[in-house]
């Protein structure tokens, strides 16, 4: 038995942590590649906004999108960026003040510390002398407290809950940053920006931190298709979206009814995993990519439906109980992954 | 250092532990032999080791704090000095308290009726007119075994070397009693030596008695019941303590948001579907119950609730409207109900009230506030109170406004000298004075935690002994002196 209350607040725990994560990530590879591009084409820090879905905000509050801004109000600014690296952090741990009795002790006492080293050092992300250390501390941070859920959690339905939020947020932000830089790589006319394409599809890659597992697996230079295949349909890195869908997957099988979420989970993997990728690396890659966050959308939505607001009676589910487990039995279906497995 | 037991600097009041003379009293020998064999490093230990259990258990209570805009955990303070208290004088006093509490749910029940107790002319219609805690939303409900107050915490009091009095009856959302367990479980931690030498009472069994006082009230008893602990969520100061009964009872922690209400049946929201709820055991205040009843403000209510109650369709304990018996004015006509309803001579005493919209009584306060403490009618947590000897002209002479101003709500009694117990106080035994507050269970049967909630006031000479105000706690050893 697990209260609607304490799964969602479960649920989006991950989601902000994932998203504390993925925020200090794009930061530091943008320092990154921006030092490496001639300052004639370089595209600066609005990509960041675009990539967060808040670049109507930020000019609300903000008049140019220069590198101290942009930072600020992605790290910072708590009060006009509900995203904020500090307010994401801000909601995992008002999450997991409601539901510490669920975790394991040392959890708490992880994101206190980084909630406690955010409030105290945040200012230096806006410092470029100062950047690289902060992002990699908030890192180590959200890598230590996802290894303590890991090895210190029994991988009970409370864990689940957490991973489909940090696997759901991963998928999403993998699609937005393919999404917005791809945008800028493919149709950049910018003749000047040819020379650095290598650089820019490595960047997208280091993002994710996807650079050495795709060198390894892809086996060929980058190139956009086998980027796109390795991000999208890999099977095994833990960003690439395909990956992220298999182990929602696995989460959504370890809860008795997942009907509903399942449903649409599978309409997801198979866009995912059927997509002819050379067909939308020229024009249509945008439009897929919205497809796709379309369907997170949708599970996201199927999920609270289904767990957070639940409408039905127990009986009404016992039904639907006995008739998943007689229908497809408890093994994760993953035939459909094969087929676009290439 | 040296704990200078020899030379405890009495208070001028009752010591719960020793003798005007130094003595250890009767029941309290034992112990206080032992506590005055060990070495002041080995006090200090222990006082380091209960302090340290009590972190690692997360025995707080939260405080809002306005500057971060969110409540902070303290741990709550506690001294490792017990209070004694004899077995023989106990059963008195249990005995008391379930009489006493019996005559108050009749009471209640009476009220919400036919209130003959008015019509007799034993009870005043206009107190209850003005009475801030009366529902009339309640009256004609008729909750199982006629009980509405099933959990009653009442505080106790002791002036000079007269038994206790009743210093309040809280019917309300009581609290404290998760101090009282935690408090045993460390003090066997940091004096497992004395717990062998002294036969004190068991307090543990409080849970699952709360969880069967509970399991009593559902509507559905030929089912498992199913029990929720309702708690306005983890700002609220006793937010350690619902969680802690939850957990010990096995059932859940909700707040307003897990219930809903449809065709008048209340359910909690479960990711695997609804799941109906028989008992609630509510630790929010009634008018934040149900947002269509009362107050429509309220986030940490459920729409429908007490219609639902209304119909038996659920059971609420306390019941609504039980606080019409929790109120100072209320107060002073306990031992006239224990009269009315149960035929008895009151076995305990209340502390001499005076009732300040009674003109003779009034006189007397107003001429008398010096010596006086002035209580509001329907406050609780030591708020809105005046202590007349420590207050200054200015503040008795607001309070004499507000009395003239509104007599209904104030009660006056005259300060008493509560007891002390040693106290451990940087490296010295000082006196400190104490209340008790004991837990008493009312459903088919009744139920009394073997001695209670001991706070004290930690500041020398202060009579407060409320958390919010500079209180503590102590661990409260029932003994029986018989077996000795």
């Amino acid at each position: 038995m697990l209260l609607s209350s304490l799964a969602e607040s479960v649920y989006w725990f991950g989601r902000y942590m994932e998203r504390t994560e993925s925020t200090a990530r794009l930061i530091l590879v943008n320092d990154n590649l921006l030092l490496d591009i001639p300052p004639h084409c370089n595209p600066g820090w609005a990509p960041l906004l675009q990539i967060t879905g808040s670049k109507d905000d930020f000019y609300k509050h903000y008049e140019t999108s220069c590198e101290r801004d942009v930072i600020r109000y992605l790290v910072l600014d708590s009060e006009n960026n509900p995203g904020a690296m500090l307010a994401s952090i801000d909601h995992a741990r008002e999450n997991m003040r409601t539901t510490r009795a669920l975790f394991p002790k040392p959890i708490w006492e992880v994101i206190n510390a980084l909630h406690d080293y955010v409030k105290e050092h945040g200012y230096t992300a806006l410092s470029p002398g100062q950047r690289y250390r902060f992002l990699r501390q908030v890192i180590d941070y959200c890598h230590l407290l996802t290894g303590k859920l890991a090895a210190s959690m029994s991988h009970d339905q409370i864990f689940a809950f957490s991973q489909m939020g940090f696997n759901l947020e991963r998928a999403d932000m993998t699609s937005r940053v393919i999404d917005v830089r791809a945008q800028n790589l493919l149709h950049a006319q910018d003749e000047d920006l040819r020379p650095f394409d290598d650089l820019l599809w490595k960047s997208i890659l280091d993002s994710l931190a996807a650079w050495q597992m795709y060198r390894r697996h892809a086996h060929i230079r980058i190139n956009a298709v086998q980027v796109l295949h390795f991000l999208l349909q890999d099977r095994q890195f833990p960003r690439a979206i395909n990956h992220c869908l298999l182990q929602l997957e696995q989460s959504l099988y370890s809860l008795a009814v997942n009907d509903t979420p399942r449903h649409a989970l599978l309409e997801a993997q198979k866009l995912v995993r059927t997509v002819n990728i050379p067909g939308i690396v020229d024009a249509s890659l945008h439009h897929f990519i919205d497809d796709l966050q379309l369907q997170f959308m949708a599970i996201h939505a199927e999920i609270s439906a289904r767990y957070f607001d639940a409408q039905d009676e127990p009986a009404e589910l016992a039904e639907r109980v006995i008739a998943a487990e007689s229908s497809d039995g408890t093994a994760p279906a993953t035939q459909l992954a094969e087929d676009a497995d290439v | 250092m040296t704990l200078a037991w020899q030379h405890y600097p009495f208070a001028d009041a009752f010591d719960e532990l020793l003798s005007p003379g130094g003595e250890a009293r009767a029941s309290a020998g034992r112990a206080l032999a032992y506590l005055r064999r060990l070495g002041d490093a080995d006090i200090d230990a222990r006082r380091e080791a209960a302090s340290r259990a009590m972190q690692v258990m997360g025995i707080t209570f939260t405080v809002y704090d306005s500057a971060e805009e969110r409540g902070i955990d303290r741990v709550w303070p506690f001294d490792i000095i017990p209070r004694i208290i004899a077995a023989s004088e106990w059963r008195r006093t249990e005995a008391g308290l379930k009489q006493r509490v019996q005559a108050l749910n009749l009471f209640i029940a009476d009220i919400y009726d036919r209130q003959q107790i008015i019509k007799d002319g034993v009870f005043p219609a206009e107190v209850l007119a003005q009475s801030a805690n009366f529902r009339p939303i309640c009256v004609g409900i008729k909750p199982r075994y006629g009980v509405w107050a099933h959990i009653c915490g009442s505080d106790l009091v002791r002036d000079s070397t007269a038994p206790m009095y009743v210093l309040e009856d809280n019917l309300r959302v009581p609290s404290g009693v998760s101090y009282m367990l935690e408090n045993r479980l460390v003090m066997k931690r940091v004096f497992p030596e004395l717990f062998e030498d002294n036969p004190i009472w068991p307090v543990d069994s409080y849970p699952s008695q709360l969880f069967e006082t509970l399991a009593a009230l559902s509507p559905r008893p030929a089912d498992y019941p199913n029990i929720v602990v309702l708690s306005p969520g983890i700002y609220n100061s006793a937010y350690f303590e619902h969680s802690y009964l939850a957990q010990q009872m096995g059932v859940e922690l909700v707040t307003g948001r897990d219930l809903v209400v449809e065709d008048d049946v209340v359910y909690m929201k479960t990711i695997s579907g609804r799941r109906r709820i028989d008992v609630i055991y509510r630790r929010i205040d009634d008018m934040f119950l149900d947002p269509g009843v009362f107050n429509p403000q309220s986030q940490i209510g459920v729409r429908g609730l007490m219609k639902a109650w209304a119909l038996n369709n659920v059971a609420i304990a306390n019941a609504p409207g039980a606080g019409v018996a929790d109120d100072k004015v209320v107060y002073a006509y306990v031992p006239a109900m224990i009269r009315y309803y149960l035929d008895q001579e009151p076995i305990l005493e209340n502390v001499p009230t005076y009732l300040c919209m009674e003109p003779t009584q009034r006189d007397h306060v107003l001429k008398n506030l010096d010596t006086m403490v002035v209580k509001p009618a329907n406050e609780s947590g030591g708020y809105g109170m005046m202590v007349g000897p420590a207050a200054s002209k200015q503040v008795r002479s607001e309070f004499a406004a507000l009395i003239k101003d509104n007599p209904r709500n104030y009660i006056a009694q005259p300060t008493l000298k509560l007891s002390t117990v040693p106290t451990l106080c940087d490296g010295n035994i000082e006196p400190r004075h104490v209340d008790l507050r004991p837990f008493i269970l009312s459903a088919q049967d009744q139920y009394v935690t073997p001695g209670g909630l001991t706070r004290v006031a930690l500041r020398k000479g202060s009579l407060v002994v409320n958390s919010s105000q500079g209180g503590g706690s102590k661990d409260t050893w029932i003994l029986d002196t018989e077996a000795n």
